[in-house]
C-alpha cells in the first residue's frame, strides 16, 4: 500500500511543472562559476573536482529547502485545503501511511536534487574547466577518485538534514492554511536560522540548517565527530516534528 | 424489518466548537436500499457522511459498515464502500482517466479496463483523456460517480450527486442510480435537497433537521404495502402494542394518532388487535400525502423543494 501510494505521489509530480523547472534552476546556477572563472579574469577560478562541494552550499541551504516547502505547499497544504487529500483516506489508506507516503516522496526528492546539483556540476564543469587534480578542499588533499567518492557521500549526507528539515515544514504544512504561506514561512525559517547560525557559535549546532551544506565535514581533523553531531541532531529534529505531524494527521477532523 | 444492515449509525454527535453539528443520529440503511438522506441547509448531513468515511471523528457514537467498525477496521469497513462527498474534488492537471488510475492504483483488483467501464458507465469515455480543468461543472460530477464505482463497491455514498447538472443530467444520473441498484445490488445512500429526487429513486427517508433525525420512512409503496393512519389519542398504547408486530414495516407516531407502513390486507387485522386491546381507533385514513407535503410538515416548513 505504501508503495502504491509513493508511486501517486511522484506521479503527480513528475505530471506538474515545478520539479522541472527547479532543474533548470539548478542548472543555471551550476554555470555561475563556470562563467566568473571564464570571464572574470583574476578573480576565482574553480576546478572541475571541487566545483560539486562548493555548489553543494547553495543548493542545499537555498534551492532545496525552498523546493521542500513548495512540495509540502503541494502535498500536504493544498491537497487538505482542496480537499483531495481525503481520495485516498476514503478508499482505505490509513492516516499514517498517507503521512508516510508523502515523507518518503521529500526523502526521494531531496536526493534526487542533491544528486542531480552533483551530476550537473560535474557534468558542466567538465565541459568548460580544468579538473585541477590533485583534488583540493578545505586544506585537504586527496586522489581523483576519493574525491569524488567523498563528494558523493558528502551529497549523500546532506540528505539526512534536509529529511529533518523537511518535516518541520510537513508539520508547518498541516498546520498552516494556505500553501503560499508556508513557502512565505518556510523562507522567513531559513532566513533566522542562517543569521542565528552565524551570530551565536552557542546555538550553532541546535540549528539544523547548519548542517545542510556537508562540505564542512571535509576537513583535515576528520569527520567522526562532526558525523555523531549532525545525526544526533537530525534525529533529533526527525523523530520530534515526525511525532508531532502524526499527531495532527490522526487527530485532524477533515472537513475539506 | 429483517434485510441485513449494511450501514448501521448509532447514537452519533459531533460537536464543532459552539456547534453541535450532530446531536443524535441512529440509523440503519438495508442492503438493497436506495436510502435518502433529506435535510435543510446545515442540518449536519455532510458531517454525518463525514463521519461515516472516517474523515471527521465522532465525538461520541458508533459507525458500522458491513459490520465493520469504523474506527477499529478502518480498511476493512471501507473496503466495499464508493462516495462522493459534496462537490467531488479533483487534480485539475490530471486527466479524467489519470485521476481514476490514482484511486484503481490504491486496490489491487481495479484494472485499466474498469476505469473504462466506470468512464462509460457515466458518459465520460469521450473526455477521459482531456485535463480535469476543462470540464464543466456536470462532468466533474459524472467523473466523481464514476470514482465512486471503481472499486465495484456494496454501498456508495453520494452527497448531493445531482447538483449542478442540467434536468437532462440530473435524470440521467437518477436513472443510472436507479439501474446499479438493480442489476449491481448496490446499495445507496443519498444526501439531497431534492425532495423529488428522493420521491423518485429512494425507498426510505430519514430526514435530519438541526442534527437530529426528526423522521424516518419507507416511500415506495412496494408491493401492496400503505402507509395509513390510525387516528387514536391512545398513541403510545398502540406504540407498544403494534411495535413489534410482524405486518407493520415502519411506524411513526403522528398528531393524531399513529402511522404504520403496512401490507393492505393487514390493515383490517391491526384494526381488529387495536379495539380488542381496548385501544379505540376513530377513523383509519390511507396516506395519500407526497414527500413534499410530509417533509413540509415534518420540518415547520422550512425547505427549498427545487
Ligand atoms: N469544520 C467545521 N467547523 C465548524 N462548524 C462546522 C464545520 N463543518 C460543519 N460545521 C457546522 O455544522 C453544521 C452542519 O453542517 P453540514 O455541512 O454537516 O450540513 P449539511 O446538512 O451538509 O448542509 P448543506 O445542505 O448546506 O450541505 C452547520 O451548522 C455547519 O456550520
Ligand atoms: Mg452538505
Amino acid at each position: 500500500m505504501l508503495f502504491s501510494l509513493l508511486k501517486n505521489e511522484m506521479y503527480k509530480l513528475l505530471k506538474k511543472k515545478k520539479l522541472y523547472i527547479f532543474m533548470v534552476i539548478i542548472t543555471g546556477m551550476t554555470l555561475i562559476p563556470i562563467i566568473i572563472s571564464k570571464f572574470d579574469n583574476g578573480s576565482l577560478v574553480f576546478k572541475v573536482n571541487t566545483l560539486p562541494l562548493e555548489n553543494l552550499a547553495w543548493s542545499a541551504e537555498m534551492i532545496i529547502p525552498i523546493f521542500i516547502s513548495i512540495l509540502v505547499a503541494d502535498m500536504i497544504t493544498n491537497e487538505y485545503r482542496e480537499g483531495t487529500m481525503k481520495l485516498s483516506l476514503v478508499n482505505g489508506v490509513s492516516r499514517t501511511n498517507l503521512l508516510f507516503s508523502k515523507i518518503l516522496t521529500l526523502i526521494l526528492v531531496i536526493t534526487g536534487l542533491v544528486l542531480f546539483t552533483m551530476a550537473v556540476s560535474y557534468v558542466s564543469g567538465s565541459f568548460f574547466l580544468e579538473w585541477g587534480v590533485p583534488f583540493r578542499f578545505n586544506d585537504l588533499l586527496l586522489s581523483e577518485s576519493t574525491g569524488i567518492s567523498y563528494t558523493l557521500g558528502l551529497y549523500l549526507l546532506s540528505v539526512i538534514p534536509l529529511t529533518a528539515f523537511s518535516l518541520i515544514i510537513t508539520f508547518l504544512g498541516l498546520k498552516l492554511e494556505s500553501g503560499g504561506s508556508l513557502v512565505g514561512v518556510t523562507i522567513g525559517i531559513v532566513f533566522i536560522m542562517n543569521t542565528m547560525r552565524q551570530l551565536s557559535s552557542l546555538v550553532r549546532p541546535f540549528i539544523i540548517s547548519d548542517y545542510f551544506n556537508t562540505g564542512y565535514l571535509l576537513n583535515p581533523s576528520g569527520i567522526q565527530n562532526d558525523l555523531v553531531i549532525l545525526l544526533t541532531t537530525s534525529g533529533l529534529y526527525f523523530i520530534v516534528f515526525m511525532g508531532l505531524s502524526l499527531n495532527n494527521i490522526i487527530k485532524k477532523d477533515i472537513v475539506n | 424489518m429483517g434485510n441485513k444492515n449494511i450501514l448501521e449509525i448509532k447514537k452519533l454527535k459531533k460537536r464543532f466548537r459552539d456547534i453541535e453539528a450532530v446531536k443524535n443520529v441512529n440509523l440503519n440503511v438495508n442492503k438493497g436500499d436506495i436510502f435518502g438522506f433529506l435535510g435543510p441547509n446545515g442540518a449536519g448531513k455532510s458531517t454525518t457522511i463525514r463521519m461515516i468515511l472516517g474523515l471527521v471523528h465522532p465525538d461520541q457514537g458508533q459507525i458500522r459498515i458491513n459490520g465493520f467498525d469504523i474506527n477499529k477496521d478502518y480498511k476493512k469497513a471501507l473496503q466495499y464502500v464508493g462516495t462522493m462527498v459534496e462537490t467531488p474534488k479533483f487534480y485539475e492537471y490530471l486527466t479524467g482517466y489519470q485521476n481514476l488510475k490514482l484511486v484503481a492504483n490504491l486496490y489491487k483488483n481495479v484494472k485499466h479496463v474498469d476505469i473504462n467501464k466506470s468512464l462509460k458507465k457515466v458518459g465520460l469515455m469521450d473526455r477521459g483523456k482531456s485535463k480535469v480543468e476543462t470540464y464543466s461543472v456536470g462532468m466533474k460530477q459524472r467523473l466523481g460517480l464514476a470514482r465512486a464505482l471503481l472499486n465495484n463497491p456494496e454501498l456508495v455514498i453520494l452527497d448531493e450527486p445531482t447538483s449542478g447538472l442540467d434536468p437532462q443530467g440530473k435524470k440521467e444520473i437518477r436513472e443510472l442510480i436507479q439501474q446499479l441498484a438493480i442489476d449491481q445490488e448496490i446499495t445507496f445512500f443519498i444526501c439531497t435537497h431534492l425532495l423529488n429526487e428522493v420521491e423518485q429513486i429512494c425507498n426510505r427517508v430519514a430526514i435530519l433537521q438541526d442534527g437530529e433525525i426528526i423522521s424516518k420512512r419507507f416511500i415506495k409503496e412496494e408491493e401492496n404495502k400503505k402507509w395509513v393512519e390510525f387516528y387514536t389519542s391512545q398513541k403510545s398504547e398502540a406504540e407498544i402494542m403494534l411495535k413489534d408486530c410482524n405486518s407493520i414495516f415502519d411506524l411513526n407516531i403522528s398528531k393524531n394518532g399513529i402511522q404504520i407502513f403496512t401490507i393492505e390486507s393487514e390493515i383490517e387485522k391491526i384494526n381488529q388487535q387495536l379495539n380488542n386491546r381496548g385501544i379505540k381507533v376513530k377513523y383509519i385514513i390511507p396516506h395519500v400525502e407526497s414527500l413534499e407535503d410530509y417533509y413540509l410538515k415534518e420540518t415547520g416548513g422550512h425547505f427549498n423543494v427545487i
